[in-house]
C-alpha cells in the first residue's frame, strides 16, 4: 500500500477523528484550500475511501487503513518513547477533569463559574500540546482552533462549549484526544 | 419503576444521559463501524432503530446521533463521557451500562421502550 502524502492526510484523517464531515469540516480542520479539499475528497469516493451521503462524509474501511498506515509509518517512533507516555499520563489527568466541567456546565445550564472551568482546562491543554508541539508539528492546528473556539465562547457564543455541529471545544478535544491515542498507537481506554 | 408499561416488560436499567421521557423503537446491535455506516445510509431506519452497542467509549458510535435514533443502549461507560456529553446535547434517549435482569440479551428487531426520566434509565422489551 502507498502511503498517503502529508495533505491526503491531513483532509483523510479529519475525517477519521471527526466520525462524519462536510467538505468544508474538512478543508477547515486540515488548513488546506477548499478546492484542494474537493478534489482530494472526489479522488477518495473512487477509491471506496469514503462514502458521501448527501454532502455527509462518512470513512470506510479502507479509507481508516490508510489513514492507520500513516499512523504507524510516521509515529511508530513516538509511540515507544516514554517521555510520550508520561505525556499522555498528564493528559489523562485533565482529560477527566474536563469531561466533568463539561458535563457540569451541561447540567447547570452553562453556569459561569463552571464556563470558566472548561476555559481554564483548555488553556491547561494548549499548554500542554506545546510541550509537544516539535514533536508533531501539525498540532498546532490543535492549538489555532481552541484560541479560536475559546474566543467565541468569550464573546458570547456558548455553541462553541459543546455544541457538536460547531467546531466546539468539546468537539476539538475529543478529536486531538482520539489523534493523539492513533500517535500512540494505543486503543481508547477513557 | 414499573414492571410493565404499555405490553412492554422490564428488562433492565443503567444511566439516563438525559431526561427525555419515555421512547420506543426497534433493537438494533452494533458492533463494527461498517454495521453503524450501513445504518446510517438508511435516514427512515436510524429514526425506529435503538441502537445496541457493547461500550460507552465505542467511538463509531458517535455520528449516529446527528441523524437521531430512537435511541442508545451501552453495555459499559457512563454519562460524564464524550458519548454522554454529546448525546445530551442532541437530547436523544441514551441509557449506558444497562444492567439486564432476567434476559441474556436483546436480539435484534426487539421492540424496546426506554424510559429516561431521572438520573437512572429503564429498559423494557415486547
Amino acid at each position: 500500500m502507498t502511503m498517503l502524502d502529508e495533505d491526503a492526510f491531513l483532509a483523510l484523517n479529519a475525517l477519521y477523528l471527526k466520525k462524519m464531515a462536510t467538505t468544508g469540516d474538512l478543508a477547515e480542520i486540515s488548513g488546506l484550500p477548499c478546492n484542494q479539499v474537493q478534489a482530494m475528497v472526489g479522488s477518495f469516493v473512487e477509491r471506496g475511501w469514503l462514502l458521501d451521503m448527501g454532502g455527509d462524509l462518512v470513512i470506510q474501511t479502507d479509507g481508516m487503513a490508510q489513514v492507520q498506515d500513516y499512523y504507524r509509518e510516521t509515529y511508530s517512533s513516538l509511540s515507544q518513547r516514554e517521555d510520550m507516555r508520561k505525556w499522555y499520563a498528564r493528559f489523562q489527568q485533565i482529560n477527566t477533569q474536563f469531561i466533568k466541567h463539561v458535563t457540569d456546565w451541561q447540567q447547570t445550564e452553562g453556569d459561569s463559574k463552571v464556563q470558566d472551568r472548561v476555559i481554564t482546562t483548555v488553556e491547561r491543554l494548549v499548554k500542554l500540546i506545546g510541550e509537544i508541539e516539535q514533536l508533531v508539528p501539525r498540532y498546532t492546528g490543535y492549538i489555532r482552533r481552541f484560541e479560536r473556539s475559546s474566543s467565541a465562547v468569550d464573546q458570547g457564543n456558548r455553541d462553541f462549549v459543546c455544541t457538536p455541529t460547531v467546531d466546539s471545544l468539546h468537539n476539538i478535544w475529543f478529536e486531538f484526544h482520539e489523534d493523539f491515542l492513533a500517535v500512540l498507537d494505543r486503543p481508547r481506554d477513557t | 419503576m414499573a414492571s410493565e408499561i404499555d405490553g412492554y416488560t422490564y428488562i433492565g436499567q443503567g444511566y439516563s444521559v438525559v431526561p427525555v421521557g419515555k421512547h420506543e423503537g426497534i433493537a438494533m446491535n452494533i458492533t463494527t463501524p461498517q454495521e453503524m455506516i450501513k445504518l446510517m445510509s438508511d435516514p427512515q431506519k436510524i429514526k425506529e432503530t435503538v441502537v445496541v452497542t457493547p461500550g460507552g467509549t465505542t467511538t463509531f458510535v458517535a455520528p449516529i446521533l446527528y441523524r437521531k435514533p430512537a435511541g442508545i443502549v451501552t453495555y459499559a461507560g457512563t454519562p460524564e463521557s464524550h458519548l454522554g456529553i454529546v448525546g445530551r446535547n442532541f437530547r436523544v434517549p441514551i441509557v449506558m451500562t444497562l444492567q439486564l435482569e432476567g434476559v441474556d440479551s436483546i436480539p435484534d428487531g426487539t421492540p424496546l421502550l426506554l424510559e429516561c426520566e431521572g438520573k437512572l434509565g429503564h429498559v423494557y422489551l415486547k
